[in-house]
């Protein structure tokens, strides 16, 4: 290929490396390099979507400020629903399980600070949104368990005998990436469920769209789901045909709930992997020549891409974009939650 | 969200009782049960201007400017 300036004058070359990762977790990247060799569907997903968005992301690890409250918001509800699932298979009832699951859902919903006279004080959560909020997450909990209250899909029992709710699964992927380490792919699954005789996924997510056909048909195909359904198989050894979607539309005012199915037999999972392996020869590329290219026909998609307005500017002061609204919280596919 | 409602959502979470959640609990499932049947929640009362009403009765064709039909 035609090399139309020398790398070292490329004005997309990039010589970040990952920042370490939180105490207690492993790196998700091979030391001093921009490899990255354990994935999930969050990472995945971005270096799909646009390269640039991958290495703004991954690599360097910025955030849109008020993103990390949607993820905040996400992370409370699914940890909501989640003890749920387990109070009820320790024996709880509806009612007492609710209570259990109200009460630490407040106690984690905010912080201990100290006042001007070093007292320590309650803060609640307060994130200035009209639609995610702290009121609304105790409303979108307690409403999804009372539309659920007697749901037909039972929480399947893993084969040590435990729930198969809150799943973190890592598993060896078979695919070379050299230094004698293979990839490795990572996650969280919600619950694992038994609904009409077959087992699936069951996930749990939460959108401010209008939950219609197309909303659902967005998961087929899905980068995620086809993972989440791989994953069950190969780490849980379960028989799993797809992922039930159990979405939430949370308004200001109401938050209303639908149930989606998205299957995937086993030519597609064998498909996807597959795929998974020509991505990362292509990651692999990326990180080697320390470009990350961007892909303009995503800039637009779900609403426009948080970077749009960083990668509108000159090259020269993107730093400067970035600093101002965006700050930097990595994410590592291999922290447990 | 009502006045009381608010004031235990305010509360320090270890000091709500477990009264205080059941009436938290109690809350939503009231306002769960009004959406499901359709009723909405009041939307907050916007004030508008009220428009300056034409005196129709007090107009001739001329003012239209229809006066030569």
């Amino acid at each position: 290929m035609t090399q139309l300036l020398p790398r070292t004058e490329s004005l997309s070359h990039t010589t970040a490396i990952p920042d370490p990762p939180k105490p207690g977790f492993p790196s998700p990247f091979l030391p001093d390099s921009q490899i990255q060799y354990a994935w999930d569907s969050t990472s995945l997903g971005l270096l799909k979507a646009c390269p640039r968005k991958y290495y703004l992301t991954m690599i360097e690890g910025w955030r849109k400020r008020d993103e990390s409250m949607h993820l905040t918001f996400g992370i409370a509800y699914h940890k909501g629903l989640e003890r749920y699932d387990i109070f009820r298979t320790q024996g709880s009832d509806h009612h007492e399980a609710l209570i259990k699951v109200v009460q630490q859902c407040l106690c984690e919903s905010g912080d201990r600070v100290l006042d001007e006279q070093g007292v320590e004080v309650w803060q609640p959560w307060e994130t200035g949104n009209t639609k995610k909020n702290r009121e609304t997450l105790v409303r979108s909990i307690i409403w999804y368990l009372e539309e659920y209250k007697n749901d037909a899909a039972r929480t399947l029992v893993l084969a040590n005998g435990k729930p198969a709710v809150e799943l973190s699964f890592r598993f060896d992927t078979g695919i070379h990436l050299g230094q004698g380490k293979n990839y490795i792919l990572s996650g969280h699954m919600d619950r694992l469920v038994e609904f009409g005789g077959t087992h699936y996924v069951m996930d749990r997510k939460t959108t401010g769209s209008t939950l219609s056909g197309y909303y659902f048909d967005g998961y087929s195909p899905d980068n995620q789901m086809t993972l989440y359904t791989l994953a069950s198989r190969i780490v849980y050894d379960m028989p799993v045909a797809g992922v039930i979607i159990d979405a939430a539309q949370v308004a200001v005012g109401f938050t209303a709930f639908s149930r989606g199915i998205t299957m995937r037999t086993e030519l597609q999972l064998d498909e996807w992997l597959e795929g998974f392996s020509d991505w990362m020869t292509t990651a692999a590329y990326y990180a080697e020549v320390q470009r990350w290219p961007m892909n303009e026909m995503s800039c637009n998609n779900y609403g426009a891409c948080q970077f749009r307005g960083v990668c509108n500017k000159d090259p020269r002061v993107r730093q400067s974009f970035l600093a101002n609204d965006f700050h930097k919280v990595p994410w590592n596919p291999l922290e447990e939650r | 969200m009502s006045d009381a409602i608010s004031e235990l959502f305010a509360r320090d979470p270890l000091e709500l009782t477990r009264e205080n959640i059941e009436s938290i609990i109690a809350y939503y499932r009231e306002n769960r049960e009004k959406f499901v049947s359709g009723v909405k929640a009041p939307a907050a009362t916007k004030t508008r201007a009220a428009k300056p009403k034409a005196d129709l009765a007090g107009l001739s064709l001329n003012d239209l400017g229809l006066g030569d039909l």
